[in-house]
């Protein structure tokens, strides 16, 4: 066996997602992040099989590689950069680094270390449990992005002491790294040994000064290490026994790099910190229940404020910890923005880490799904034709068997099968008849007599309906069949009619109070849903997932509104209050505007709309600034069809979807700097930045979009490629299989047969 | 093997119905002592000592000057410290508002704990915080030999907890 020296590359470089977001593609940052990565791909491809690369990571950038910005940047840097010496590796991988890197590692050409996730030195934590967590969450996230644990996790400056080896163990590691300072004998080239707890100990050499970007050597001993875990099948935990008892047990007390010739850490440096420990201590449980499935962002968040604090990053700094403070704010209300912890882990950390709650893992539903909906394709009335649409194709392409059992349509077959997709037609007897609810109650039993042939003949588990109008169908047939009940609450009959102000509204409220009563989970589309639900339907103890809608791709039949004299023009929509920005409109420069012509239409209400309808009177603006009040959906989507840009000025925006949706139809977004905005609109890549309130900033992106319309263009273009992957009915049905698998298993856990 | 006593919360039990009327949040917050190395020989100590439960020390033992701590650093290496027994003490005097502390001259091979307190009327060290014990690098090159027995019983049988000090985390787990 050659025992020979190894090396390890230090591809550890210092990640600053702020800095990356608004930077070009020749820009340093991104040229380095690639240099860096590029060069591993390419030296582990020239690797003979079983003496891999060995090289330590840094986990944040390779989680934002894996996420939508980061995958968005390579294509952008492919496309520019030509000469890349890892183009061809890249491509070969989809354009993902995670994937490029995932195939070499499986070639044994290539062995990943990742730091541990907040690099902050392991020993010197002064909150309890925290060195425990961060290895905890760098190993989940590195079988998120890997598949499987870490061969080791790089310890933070080298610094160890006596009992990381039984929590780096316990995360499945299979050796630990020390400095070779640390050794009694300094005999560090032919070291051989083994922690008490069982653990291989490879010691490495310690340059002096900053070792990030060097290339260091390990102990013979690794390689004989690599052979035996290369050797290792499958799922095999335990490394050759004869491997460990040619070890020597050793104990190491604490140690840490060059630990003769500076101190591990300054007070000053942890001092600094201080601050974002205190943080740690202001969420409880309850905060971490209370944000549910996405509640590891709070984790995530913290590891990279300290990160960031430790390394001093005081812009990404404050970045990160305003999010984790927004996000505490709103966990701690039990109402946090759901969907800006998602747009937080997957835009910026590139993981989308399920429910940190989830503590036993959820096998994966066997078995059929049961879609009952009111209208399907062709059959479109709303927008829950396309919905159930949208997810029945996506459950359907992941693999699992979809029975869709809908109301029968003129000209539209009984049963018909769409791709894996079975969908069944019937009911109502009574087409004709005028009484509303009777006509649901007769289509209700059709879809029960005809679901409970079908849940035999196809093996169906789960039934899945989507709102009152098959409530009935579905919990009967649930209830029949002991069968989990999922219901996905589209709208709500209080939140229609701003209240219940009828009979037939009342009568249709206590349908909706029967299914959610009947139903074991709920899916809703939106944080406020969920609270409508709770405060108004009595479903307090359900358990309620937020699941976002899909972004409409499809462009609308009509794009004729009743404003379509106002052409060309710019639209913006939003709420009419201070913090949505639409003052800034007043003071843009808009006789530089070349196309002098161009119009303003800002849509929606809100307690500011007359007060800024009088402004526009005032300031003599009303050939050009038109605040049009409420649109309908259909007009919304036609506006964004046909505008030249959309413009979003808010002062303070959390998530900002409808500039996602924007991104939808191809429209370059300007956007104001701020919160959720700054997050996916990406400047010069996905759309515009400005500086929020400063209406000479919007001035020039506005004239820059118009005067530019192949750059336009080519920002529409990039927006639309990346609201789809964010909003795409793939995700969508991905986070409803997990529901899926977690009402299951807790079904299964009530003792009900499934 | 030295053992760290959770004295704060006996203390809140002593004397929970006397104190000042307080909110269940204001109780909650956390009272702990961190000794952190900076280096070989030097240890950073850290903590967050909340009015209520520094009252209700007054409440029981009452300060010769309560403007005046006492942070004591304990060399307990190979004992079970019971307050009595360290082989070394050493004092020092800080501000009641002050927060952090750095230790220097730690000796090499050896265990340590501290407490953070105060001097009573009577002119004894009254503890009220203490933190987990920490050892210090090996004092000479084949340090670890000493060492070798204890750790290759444990390696091989497994045999209740190690008789060294491991890192807080991990004593927790256990």
């Amino acid at each position: 066996m050659n025992h020979s020296v190894s090396t390890i590359i230090m591809a550890n470089d210092p990640f600053k997602p702020l800095a990356l977001a608004g930077a070009k593609s020749n820009s340093e940052d991104i040229k380095r992040l690639m240099d860096v990565h590029g060069r591993l791909l390419v030296h582990a491809h020239n690797q003979p099989a079983g003496k891999p690369l060995v090289a330590v990571v840094n986990l944040f950038t390779l989680g934002w590689l894996n996420g939508v910005r980061g995958k968005m940047v390579v294509k952008s840097f492919l496309e520019d950069q030509k000469e890349f010496a890892a183009t061809e590796l890249l491509m070969q991988a989809n354009g993902s680094f995670i994937e490029a890197f995932r195939s070499l590692m499986k070639e044994q050409k290539l062995l990943l270390l990742p730091v541990s996730l907040s690099q902050f030195p392991l020993t010197a934590y002064t909150i309890k449990e925290a060195a425990k967590e961060d290895l905890q969450r760098t190993a989940v996230l590195w079988k998120e992005l890997f598949g499987s644990a870490p061969i080791s996790i790089w310890l933070p400056r080298g610094a160890f002491t006596a009992g990381l080896d039984a929590l780096l163990l316990q995360e499945g590691c299979k050796c630990v790294f020390l400095p070779a300072g640390a050794l009694p004998d300094r005999d560090h080239a032919s070291f051989k040994g083994v922690s008490p707890h069982g653990l291989p100990v490879v010691t490495y050499n310690e340059p002096d000064g900053e070792i990030n970007n060097r290339i260091i050597a390990s102990t013979a001993s690794f390689s004989e290490l690599i052979f035996s875990l290369f050797s290792q099948k499958d799922g095999e935990a335990a490394l050759d026994s004869a491997i460990l008892r040619s070890r020597t047990v050793i104990q190491f007390p604490f140690c840490y790099e060059n630990v003769d010739d500076r101190p591990l850490a300054t007070p000053e440096e942890l001092q600094r910190c201080e601050t974002v420990f205190e943080l740690k201590n202001e969420w409880t449980e309850k905060c971490v229940q209370s944000i549910s499935e996405a509640s590891s962002i709070l984790d995530v968040e913290w590891a990279y404020c300290v990160y960031a604090s430790f390394h001093q990053f005081d812009e990404e700094l404050a970045g990160a910890a305003d999010s984790l403070r927004y996000l505490l704010d709103g966990a701690r209300k039990d109402f946090p923005d759901l969907d800006y912890a998602h747009q937080r882990l997957r835009l910026h950390y590139g993981i989308q880490l399920f429910s940190a709650g989830e503590v036993h893992p959820v096998e994966r539903m066997d078995g059929a799904v049961l879609l009952i909906t009111w209208e399907y394709p062709p059959n479109i009335i709303g927008g829950m034709a396309r919905h159930v649409h949208g997810l029945a194709e996506a459950l359907s392409s992941s693999g699992r068997d979809v029975i869709v059992l809908t109301a029968s349509h003129h000209g539209s077959p009984a049963f018909e099968t769409a791709g894996n997709v079975h969908i069944y037609r019937t009911g109502p007897l009574h087409h004709g008849e005028q009484d509303f609810l009777k006509q649901t109650s007769d289509l209700n039993l059709c879809l029960y007599q005809k679901g409970t042939e079908l849940i035999d003949k196809h093996g169906i588990k789960l039934i899945h309906t989507h709102d009152w109008l098959t409530g009935d169908a579905a919990a009967l047939l649930a209830k029949q069949h002991q069968l989990p009940l999922i219901s996905t609450i589209h709208a709500t009959e209080h939140g229609r009619n701003n209240g219940l102000h009828n009979e037939l509204q009342h009568a249709i409220a206590l349908k909706e109070k029967a299914l959610i009563a009947a139903s074991d989970t709920l899916i809703v589309c939106s944080q406020p849903m969920k609270e409508e639900l709770r405060v108004y339907y009595e479903a307090g103890k359900k358990d309620i997932f937020v699941i976002p809608n899909g972004v409409e791709f499809e462009e609308v039949s009509s794009p004729f509104t009743r404003f379509s004299h106002f052409q060309p023009f710019v639209f913006s929509i939003g709420r009419m209050v201070f913090e949505k920005g639409f003052q800034t409109f007043f003071d843009l420069h808009l006789k530089s505007l070349k196309k002098e012509n161009i119009q303003f239409i800002i849509a929606g209400k809100g307690p500011l709309l007359e007060t800024w309808r009088e402004e526009v009177n005032r300031r003599g603006l009303q050939d050009r600034l038109h605040f049009v009040g409420y649109v309908s959906d259909e007009e919304r989507r036609a506006l964004l069809q046909t505008c030249e840009a959309a413009v979003f000025p808010s002062l303070y925006e959390p998530f900002g979807i409808v500039a996602l949706e924007a991104m939808a139809f191809q429209k370059p977004v300007i956007a104001a700097a701020t919160g959720g905005l700054k997050s996916f609109v990406l400047h010069k890549q996905t759309g515009l930045l400005f500086e929020a309130g400063n209406a000479e900033d919007l001035s020039e992106k506005i004239e820059f979009v118009l005067d530019e319309p192949e750059y336009a263009g080519e920002l529409g273009r990039n927006g639309y490629e990346m609201a789809r992957e964010l909003y795409s009915w793939t995700h969508i049905s991905a986070q409803t299989e997990k529901v899926y698998d977690q009402t299951v298993f807790i079904k299964k856990m009530e003792g009900v047969r499934t | 093997m030295p053992v760290a006593i959770e004295r704060d919360t006996i203390l809140v039990r002593l004397v929970s119905g006397k104190l000042p009327d307080r909110g269940d949040t204001y109780l909650n917050k956390k009272n702990e002592l961190h000794a952190i190395f900076l280096s070989k020989d030097r240890l950073y100590c850290k903590w967050r000592l909340q009015p209520f439960l520094l009252n209700a020390a007054f409440y029981c033992e009452q300060p010769l000057n309560p403007e005046v701590m006492d942070l004591r650093i304990f060399d307990v290496t190979d004992i079970h410290f019971d307050g009595t027994n360290a082989h070394a003490v050493t004092c020092m005097k800080i501000g009641r508002q002050d927060k952090d502390w750095t230790i220097k001259g730690l000796k090499k091979d050896r265990s340590y704990i501290c407490e953070l307190g105060y001097l009573t009327k009577d002119f004894t060290f009254w503890p009220i915080l203490q933190s987990h014990p920490v050892h210090t690098s090996y004092e000479f090159d084949h340090g670890y030999i000493v060492k070798l027995k204890a750790a290759e019983d444990f390696y091989y049988h497994r045999t209740g907890v190690p008789n060294w000090v491991e890192h807080p985390d991990c004593r927790q787990t256990s």
